[in-house]
């Protein structure tokens, strides 16, 4: 039976592991597969791996660049150009596999075996809630707030056009968006009865909204970018779209990629860590190549419900909830680094109601990738600028020993009437609409050549936010709304945009 | 509980196709009336009915299947005594054991909405969803049939082995809130009984069906098996010890002459 199909056994358990490549060189092969889409699978006994690891072929690799993820130096600073160059999978010394090692238990996963760092390669969930709070508003009271129409009057506009949005998600139902059949090629917007109550603003019929060609199919997946089970990610997808309706999305349906051999359902940080490297293979082509976009902006609708998930013990280096030195952070900053604006929701687990899922764990519910301090973690509210009950509050997890930034940054908006994925009248909720509310005011400003991540980088766009968020609440920072709620029409003013 | 607990009478168990369908239940009877018996009319004997005859057609596939529990269990196979084929660690200890209950709310709160009519489907007599997706029922194929029957028979009395050695305590006897949607079995819980039966009968399947179909066996074996999680009825581990016992169970299971025999018959229904 080959590791595609099973578990070695109920006393195994799947790990992220960070290795040398000096005497491995299949590390490059595999990692050039995964970035080409290729399959990769050794018929042999690949070389060099401890017989207590067992390897998950159908991860490929992921290059991690010169420096295993324990000594990773987060604060230094780069020649872009050489960073992007060491990550090239023939230039790469570390690597990332995934494979299952023999413990006797959750939370008891060893350190290392031989030159293997091992990682936790934990369930990541859509951060959705199941609040039966009836809708609070509609997108269209969303569009006023932020100022959206005022955003793409501008000329050149503020619309997202020539900014690609990449979705880690669920995966996208296109025609859910535009209403064009995927069948016919008919709109069939007007033929619908009742007729949609929130179409997307209209967008010209040679600008198509998904870039299937820069976008993923994890192994095992059977549906094609854009044409997944509508969802979540149709939801997070609609709004960005809701506020920048000329971006472009990209298709990353990691919360979909289940691990081979695995009994959970969604995917794992292993599957973000995939999607991750892929996009920043796409984005250092594109600088290089000159391509068509120009910036590339990051929903992540997802986290972690409960320390549970984890695989390592607590204090223990190879965590992810709570370790800066987990792998994916790598990725993150140097995507980040790239300039590439990384977007997180902040999680549902904050009082009075936190979503069932996070059992009852509020403290430090904004934790793992979200809570890295290159992210914008987007809290939510809804459109009277009241806090959701759930909307996860800060502080975040401590990330010792990196300082624990001040999560969330700030807020916006959640639990209106917008897509209506899940049905009508169904709100879209969570801090996951919050989080793509966010991307698509990013993606609306990134669409503006003064504020080009060239010009204003990944971390000042993001300091900016912060600093023009309408306060609520305390002022300065506060647990509930980070440093207020987004305001991009003020974020556009102060990067020299004339908006009256 | 008991009873037809799991393959007893998923078809052809009793009279005609079980009760797996529903249906009235109860025994069939035929009636003769007592003053016009049909015994009364005179009808030339049936002669080729005699002894010994028995078409292997007629054959209750349950009953048949029994048979080849005497050799699975006896000490005459090739490759040695069963229990010494078969490694299977401990399960978890406790402090592992209250990690995979807070991933079990997790999903019992998560995933199980979306999941009960499965569950509520699987919960007995799950190898009906074999026959749908092989697109095969016992008049069609009926030796692939019988040699799923054979492994159910085979798989039962290894879970249950194992069962009464490690006595697992269910899921929700630890945290009753789980709250499982189907009644807990009455045995223990480790390794999982769906878990080891599913992907039995997928490996099984998979060594007489053609290729292209063997991705889609091992995707509804982990299903199933995981369906039972999200009940809250298992745990991951004990799914993944049912897997890890299949895995070891079918070499032996082909060591059976009986086994061979309704394999070499299958074999040529695909």
């Amino acid at each position: 039976m080959d590791m595609d199909t099973d578990l070695p056994g109920p006393d195994y358990i799947r790990v992220l592991a960070v290795l040398p490549k000096t005497g491995r060189p299949w590390l490059v092969d595999a990692a050039q597969a995964l970035l080409e889409g290729r399959t990769w699978a050794s018929e042999d006994l690949v070389e060099g791996l401890p017989e207590e690891f067992k390897l998950d072929q159908s991860f490929c690799s992921v290059a991690l660049g010169p420096t295993a993820a324990s000594e990773f130096n987060f604060d230094h600073d780069v020649d872009k150009v050489a960073l992007a160059s060491n990550l090239k999978p023939e230039n790469s010394d570390y690597f990332v596999v995934r494979g299952f090692v023999k413990t006797s238990g959750p939370q008891l996963v060893p350190r290392n075996i031989d030159d293997l760092e091992l990682y936790s390669d934990p369930s990541i969930y859509t951060l959705l809630t199941c609040g039966t709070d009836p809708a609070v508003g509609s997108v269209a009271d969303v569009r006023n707030k932020l100022g959206a129409a005022k955003l793409a009057a501008q000329v050149p506009s503020l619309d997202g056009a020539g900014v690609a949005v990449a979705m880690v998600d669920s995966g996208i139902f296109l025609q859910h968006l535009t209403r064009v059949n995927i069948l016919t090629g008919v709109n069939e917007a007007l033929l619908m009865r009742p007729r949609p109550a929130y179409p997307l603003p209209p967008r010209p019929a040679l600008d198509p909204a998904l870039d299937a060609n820069n976008s993923w199919t994890p192994p095992r997946v059977a549906t094609p970018p854009g044409g997944h089970r509508v969802g979540h990610g149709t939801m997070c997808a609609y709004n960005a779209l809701s506020i920048a309706p000329r971006a472009r999305l990209f298709d990353y349906p990691s919360l979909i990629a289940r691990a081979p051999g695995d009994h959970t359902v969604p995917g794992t940080v292993g599957a973000a860590m995939q999607a991750y490297a892929k996009l920043i293979a796409f984005w250092i082509d594109n600088l290089v190549m000159a391509g068509p976009y120009k910036a590339l902006v990051v929903n992540n609708s997802w986290g972690i419900f409960h320390p549970c998930e984890e695989d390592v013990s607590p204090g223990q280096p190879g965590r992810f909830i709570d370790n800066p030195f987990h792998p994916f952070h790598v990725l993150v900053w140097v995507l980040a680094i790239l300039g590439a604006d990384i977007v997180f929701a902040a999680g549902n687990g904050g009082l009075p109601c936190p979503a069932p899922p996070f059992l009852h764990l509020t403290t430090g519910s904004i934790r793992g990738a979200n809570a890295y301090r290159e992210v914008l973690s987007v809290a939510g509210c809804d459109v009277n600028d009241s806090r959701v009950g759930y909307s996860s509050q800060g502080p975040a997890v401590a990330m010792f020993p990196l300082p624990t930034p001040d999560k969330p940054d700030l807020a916006a908006y959640t639990h209106f009437l917008g897509s209506q994925v899940f049905g009508e009248r169904e709100p879209d909720s969570g801090t996951s609409t919050a989080c793509a509310i966010a991307v698509g005011c990013v993606a609306a400003l990134r669409s503006h050549p003064n504020i080009s991540p060239a010009a204003v980088p990944p971390a000042a766009l993001f300091a900016t936010l912060r600093s023009t968020a309408r306060q609520v609440g305390a002022s300065g920072w506060n647990r509930d709304y980070g440093y207020g709620i987004i305001d991009p029409v003020a974020a556009a003013r102060y990067w020299g945009v004339p908006i009256p | 509980m008991g009873g037809s607990w799991q393959g007893g009478s998923w078809q052809g168990g009793s009279w005609q196709g079980g009760s797996w369908e529903g249906g009235s239940g109860g025994t069939p009877t035929f009636a003769m009336r007592a003053d016009k018996p049909l015994a009364d009319f005179a009808v030339p004997r049936n002669v080729g009915a005699i002894y010994p005859d028995y078409p292997g057609r007629y054959w209750d596939p349950d009953l048949w299947a029994l048979t080849v529990l005497s050799e699975f269990f006896g000490p005459a196979l090739p490759g040695g005594y069963w229990q010494a084929r078969i490694v299977l660690p401990g399960p978890p200890g406790l402090a592992a054991t209250l990690v995979e209950i807070d991933r079990l709310l997790v999903l019992a709160v998560t995933e199980r909405p979306d999941a009960m009519g499965e569950i509520i489907q699987q919960n007995q007599n799950f190898q009906v969803a074999w026959l749908q997706l092989l697109m095969i029922d016992p008049g069609t194929h009926p030796n692939t049939f019988l040699l799923m029957k054979l492994a159910a028979r085979v798989g039962e009395v290894v879970m249950m082995h194992y069962k009464r050695i490690h006595h697992r305590t269910r899921p929700s006897q630890i945290c009753p809130t789980l709250f499982p949607p189907v009644a807990v079995p009455g045995h223990a819980s480790y390794p999982a009984g769906h878990g080891l039966l599913s992907q039995l009968t997928s490996i099984a399947l998979m060594e007489i069906v053609p290729p292209n179909l063997h991705a889609a066996l091992l995707e509804l074996a982990r299903i199933v098996g995981f369906n039972r999680e999200i009940a809250g009825l298992h745990y991951e581990s004990d799914t993944a010890a049912g897997v890890q016992v299949a895995n070891q169970v079918l070499p032996i299971l082909n060591d059976c002459p009986s086994y061979q025999l309704v394999k070499g018959r299958a074999l040529t229904e695909w």
